[in-house]
């Protein structure tokens, strides 16, 4: 069992902790601190981040938790293709993103022809804004999901029974459930959109560069490393205490109401004939929600086919051609299988990792919570510094100068924290009885765990599954810093056709990468369907 | 079948005591019932046999094994839950064949075991079914089923009716006891509702504020309470001496109602309401309120009473001193 | 075996089975010991009709002649290399590095992180190219760019802007152009260093006044990207506002050779006078390299005709061997010998000196002040 727990954490120290502290830690002096903490682009930067990032996540989980209660609650046709949609996003490139809004509500955009008032959508603070809620209101969506159980309708029954309406089981039982996954959403979108780099650049311009930017400007621009070092240090510093304190505060609060112990699994399904109140509510929800996430994607989707003289599917002509894979050096085919193996290889070790830290921190640590951490801190690593810390660290010992392995290890490092959150959410609904029952009729620990307790938790594991697919698929500065030649993603083959000014074959293969993991994705999430209905 | 023994096990969360040096000795084939108000710790108890509860203190021995470190899926038990946890990924088969799966029993035997079981608990053919396509009271039948398929050493049963209907209660009792007697296991029966542990039980344990206070066959608790706490919660009327301290308890039977002025206690006659069997007689006292249990013909000449003052007299009165803080 | 064991061992096994066919798909650890290691930029020679090809004749000809094994590291950004070296400085791994645009070498010179050395066919280089990027020859050039403005003359020719054609720092400041302006970030990119250090340098030397105000009376018009890519997947993207870019002089080359969408490009004028700054590409030996000696050939083979030859339709920009006969599709390219130089105006060290400074009001600017 200690072996097990100290997978993860070896892991992320591994990859994580050693880089980051051996870069840090090479002579940084109190001067160092004194003056980037004194300077007042330092300060303007923190205060970008910080206004950004609590209306990114407030904003978020606004749009996002009304979602996420329809998902957990509700079965409806095309329920795996909005869940598919919804998670789209989180994997284009920034640039990719920022065309897409523009394309969509910018002056000559889709919508931005029509409505002109929307260009606040595409550009300046407000477009910030938008693309960050656009990026993370899914996540919240499924964070908040994940955190409900399914519900037992006799319980319903009994509290109707009992005098109280549905609204009032809902105010009581399930509402709390919730706000822990809403709490996630909004630590996780806050953390993203406060470390974020490119999208307040390209969409914002530079007045609202953020605290990375400016980290990002001292380390390469500057050549100031010590000063970039000590502000990474400050920013974590400021973001894991945060982060720690409500963490605590919040998985506290959320673990001290009761769990509920459903024995169904049932969803209500929706008809406008059966339950009209309902299924109107939630077409109000999903109808502007569901549109805000696929309209950029369809914008995209018409950048990429129109040419000069108009509508046409040349882009992907040329993609598949064998010019696109001479300049690139290497055939469209292999960049595919590059990314796919990458995600699907991050997929097992995060989920993996994940659900180690996952059980551990619930079922056998009294003092989870500082584990979890651990393994949650890496998120407030300056990304600028990571890629590069782990090229310095690592990438002399055999068997890393291979280089694909760090790439692994870095999508890793980024989905870790998703996935033990998708996974813990999953495990603690698990009625303690039923394992209590195992137990009593036999099974020792991991035997209750393979054949109670996963086969309950299987929406958790395609949550978080998806996501750390998704995340690697998506995962550019790292893996840009990395990469070699015979290893190039999509995400990275993007920004190369952009050098090489093939724009059209870029967005073309954006779109690509969109649809065809739209179609995985559409795919998991009805597969998850039909093992949850038992 | 063996005997469990728990011998001074004391279980702390924190500062709080949820079984203060308890010890216990259940024989072997006995149904033993584990009583008391919420809170009291039974439940607890019940768990610590279990294996479910780590003790702060004190051993659990099953025949002549020291069992206080083995894992609950070493110790050879069945158990019922209140809430039956049955899986609800698994149909019925899949959940009364759980634990012969645990112990790696070869297909075959297993589906005979799973069909007697169920036989066991006269409930066959559901195996297809998944618990929520089930009532309250097969999902108990199969919960028991589950419990008592692997041949366990003891079986334990936590509050087993409160999650059944009133009518089907009675029912299920039976079975159990059936069951119980015709398999002979040793077995430990936790339940707050007095009535029930008289029926089934073989011994009862009293128990309150994380001590086992009396213990005993069902006769001798109820013919002789050993404190003012034991007699209240299995039914006795428990007044204030007015003459003098302490505590007076009778049984509801052994008190009689006349119009005053004859001696005795003073009260005014709340109701009479009729119940399976017999009248039902609230006084109240002033301090306290008392029932007593009448038949028809008594009843009778008290129906002009009501709302009236009458006295009571008591008879085969047991004596006991002021309780401590804790109990009543 | 029990169901659910024997499924884990299933997808152990499977994962196990595509990790090693993956490593042997890969090729395998790089075999041999390397003779010869170089830093260098992610898209050094890779803009031409093969790069793959255009390897070989540049690193496996050398490989070939001096019987050596090359390795090749490449940085997603030149800028990585200095703190990579850095973090070498006491057993460098690297021999040779090439892409130092003049402030990075000017750092690497601080650092110590190089050894001075002028390969023989130096002298064919322009000396003013040699003196802007570093007299003292620890980097030398081995190619340069011209910094330009790229239009999109379907959407700004000369019926809307009549002198569009000789484009001054003044005209831009109208918000007309000015919104449709996209400039890289100083701060993250290095083009949009270059750009601001060629409007700084103009406006001190040339104009003798403050750079400042310019970009006071544009910062809420035109749109600040962080780098190249972004800024020209912006420009060439079909629903867009903007219509001038920062860019390189050599673009409407580009264009041609492979029958891309024609941008006119200028650089900004004064009084009749092109006035336009160079990023000039160098390489240098790295201080106690392993490998001293081979670097110093790759140093003179890399200004060689064979190589010098490959620059143009490689890396679109300009060889610093001024003998180098330039492609036909050059002549839609900006021609370097009919521009003032900026860079001639101040010494590097004094560039690289001032930048933090400038960096700094520049970003105190842009954000409000």
């Amino acid at each position: 069992m200690a072996i097990l727990g100290a997978l993860p954490l070896a892991f992320v120290g591994l990859f994580s902790y050693f880089p980051q502290l051996d870069l840090y830690l090479s002579g940084l002096s109190q001067g160092d601190f004194l003056r980037v903490i004194l300077s007042p682009l330092s300060r303007l930067a923190a205060l970008n981040s910080l206004t950004q990032a609590l209306l990114s996540a407030t904003l978020a989980v606004l749009v996002g938790y009304p979602g996420g209660l329809i998902m957990a609650r509700y079965r409806f046709p095309l329920k795996g293709a909005f869940q598919a949609t919804a998670i789209v996003p989180f994997m284009l490139p920034t640039v990719v993103v920022a065309t897409a809004f523009t394309a969509t509500y910018g002056p000559a955009g889709l919508l931005g022809k029509a409505l002109p008032w929307l260009s606040f959508m595409a550009d300046g603070f407000t477009g910030i804004i938008a693309v960050n809620v656009f990026y993370n209101a899914p996540l919240v969506m499924f964070l908040v999901a994940s955190s409900i159980e399914r519900v037992d309708p006799e319980l319903l029954h009994a509290a109707s029974i009992f005098g109280g309406n549905r609204l009032h089981y809902i105010r009581r039982f399930l509402l709390p459930q919730t706000v822990s996954g809403a709490a996630t959403g909004f630590l996780f979108t806050f953390l993203y959109s406060f470390m974020a780099f490119a999208v307040p650049l390209i969409v914002g311009g530079p007045r609202n560069f953020t605290l990375e930017v400016q980290i990002y400007t001292l380390f390469k621009q500057y050549l100031d490393f010590r000063g970039a070092a000590a502000l990474a240090l400050v920013q974590l510093a400021g973001l894991g205490a945060a982060s720690y304190f409500y963490l605590s505060r919040t998985i506290a609060a959320a673990e001290r109401t009761p769990a509920s112990t459903g024995s169904a699994f049932t969803q209500e399904g929706l008809s406008l004939r059966r339950r009209r109140a309902s299924t109107l509510s939630v077409l109000m929800y999903m109808a502007p929600v569901g549109f805000f996430l696929f309209a950029p994607i369809v914008g995209l989707a018409l950048e990429s086919l129109s040419g000069r003289e108009g509508w046409s599917f040349d882009s992907y002509a040329r993609l598949a051609s064998t010019i696109v894979t001479t300049r690139l050096g290497i055939p469209l085919q292999s960049i595919v299988f590059n990314t796919v193996f990458f995600a699907a290889i991050t997929s097992a070790l995060a989920v993996s990792l994940g659900l180690i830290s996952a059980y551990l921190t619930l079922r056998v640590f009294r003092s989870g919570r500082k584990y979890e951490l651990f393994l949650f801190l890496p998120m407030m690593f300056s990304p600028v510094t990571t890629a590069f810390a782990l090229y310095v660290a690592l990438e002399s010992q055999p068997p890393f100068n291979l280089i694909w392995p760090l790439i692994i290890a870095s999508h890793v490092l980024v989905a870790l924290p998703l996935t033990v959150r998708f996974l813990s959410n999953s495990l603690s609904k698990v009625p303690s009885e039923l394992i209590e029952a195992a137990s009593v009729s036999g099974s020792s620990r991991a035997d209750a765990l393979f054949r109670v307790e996963l086969p309950l938790t299987w929406a958790g594991f395609v949550a978080a599954g998806a996501f750390a697919f998704a995340t690697s698929l998506g995962e550019f500065a790292a893996t840009n810093f990395l990469v070699t030649p015979e290893y190039t993603t999509m995400t990275v083959a993007v920004y190369q056709l952009l050098g090489l000014r093939m724009t059209q074959e870029a967005y073309a293969l954006s779109t690509l990468l969109v649809l065809a993991s739209f179609a995985i994705f559409a795919v998991a999430f009805r597969l998850q369907e039909e093992l949850s209905l038992g | 079948m063996v005997e469990l023994t728990a011998r001074g096990i004391t279980v702390r969360y924190g500062r709080t005591f949820a079984l203060k040096d308890v010890s216990l000795e259940i024989q072997d084939g006995e149904l033993l019932v584990l009583l008391g108000p919420s809170g009291c710790g039974k439940t607890t108890l019940l768990r610590a046999l279990a294996g479910l509860v780590e003790l702060s203190s004190g051993r659990v021995i099953m025949g002549d094994e020291d069992v206080t470190a083995l894992h609950p899926s070493r110790r050879r038990i069945g158990m019922v839950f209140q809430t039956t946890a049955l899986f609800p990924h698994l149909d019925v088969f899949g959940n009364v064949s759980y634990p012969l799966e645990a112990r790696q029993e070869d297909k075959a035997r297993m589906k005979d075991k799973v069909r007697e079981a169920l036989a066991l608990v006269r409930l066959e053919g559901v195996e297809d079914r998944f618990p929520h396509e089930l009532s309250g009271g097969q999902r108990q039948r199969v919960a028991l089923a589950r419990a008592l398929v692997a041949d366990p050493r003891a079986l334990l049963l936590d509050e087993p009716l409160s999650s059944v209907d009133a009518r089907l209660r009675d029912e299920l009792r039976l079975e159990v006891q059936r069951i119980q007697r015709a398999l002979r296991i040793t077995t430990v029966y936790v339940t707050h509702d007095h009535e029930e542990a008289f029926l089934v039980a073989d011994r009862i344990a009293v128990m309150s504020g994380g001590r086992v206070v009396q213990v005993g066959r069902p006769r001798e608790i109820e013919a002789s309470p050993s404190t003012s706490f034991v007699a209240w919660f299995i039914g006795y009327n428990v007044v204030k001496d007015r003459a003098g301290g302490g505590l007076i308890a009778f049984r509801r039977n052994d008190a009689v109602i006349s119009a005053p002025p004859a001696s005795g206690l003073i009260g005014t006659l709340v109701s009479l309401t009729r119940g399976k069997n017999d009248w039902s007689a609230v006084v109240d006292v002033g301090t306290e309120t008392i029932q007593v249990t009448l038949d028809d013909a008594k009843a009778g000449e008290l129906e002009w009473s009501v709302g009236k003052q009458v006295s009571l007299q008591v008879q085969n009165e047991l004596r006991f001193p002021e309780p401590e803080s804790k109990e009543r | 075996m029990r169901g659910w064991r024997l499924a884990l061992l299933m997808v152990g096994i499977l994962l196990i089975a595509s990790v090693t066919g993956f490593y042997f798909i890969s090729g395998g650890p790089r075999g041999g010991e390397s003779s010869l290691t170089i830093y260098t930029y992610g898209s050094l020679f890779k803009y031409g009709d093969d790069p793959n090809a255009t390897y070989a004749a540049v690193f496996g000809a050398f490989e070939r002649q001096y019987n050596v094994n090359i390795t090749v590291r490449y940085f997603s950004d030149a800028g990585d290399i200095i703190p990579a070296l850095l973090s070498e400085r006491n057993s460098p791994k690297a021999d040779l590095v090439i892409g130092l645009t003049s402030v990075l070498a000017a750092k690497a010179k601080q650092e110590n992180l190089l050894q001075p050395y002028a390969p023989p066919s130096l002298s064919k280089v322009p000396t003013y190219l040699v003196n802007d990027l570093d007299p003292d020859h620890y980097v030398v050039p081995y190619e340069y760019g011209l910094i330009a403005i790229d239009i999109d003359g379907s959407y700004i020719n000369e019926s809307a802007y009549p002198s569009i054609g000789s484009l001054s720092y003044e005209d831009l400041r109208a918000p007309a152009l000015a919104s449709s302006l996209l400039v890289e970030n100083p701060a993250t990119s290095s083009v949009g260093q270059d750009f601001l250090l060629s409007q700084i340098v103009f406006y001190q030397q040339v104009l003798k006044s403050d750079w400042k105000p310019w970009w006071r009376s544009v910062r809420d018009y035109v749109k600040v990207v962080p780098g190249w890519d972004d800024a020209f997947g912006i420009f060439s993207s079909a629903n867009t506002n903007y219509h001038m870019v920062v860019s390189f002089g050599t673009d409407p080359a580009y264009s041609a050779y492979f029958n891309y969408t024609m941008y006119r490009t200028v650089v900004p004028q004064h009084n009749g006078t092109m006035y336009g700054w160079l990023q000039i590409e160098g390489m240098g030996i790295v201080n106690n390299a392993p490998h001293a000696d081979t670097a110093k050939a790759f140093e003179e083979w890399m200004l060689s005709d064979v190589v010098q030859n490959l620059i143009p339709l490689n890396e679109w920009v300009y060889p610093a061997v001024s003998t180098v006969q330039l492609p036909d599709v050059y002549k839609f390219a900006i021609d370097p010998s009919k521009v003032s130089i900026l860079n001639n105006l101040v010494p590097t060290s004094q560039l690289a000196q001032n930048l933090p400074q400038w960096l700094e009001e520049w970003q105190s600017i842009m954000a409000g002040s």
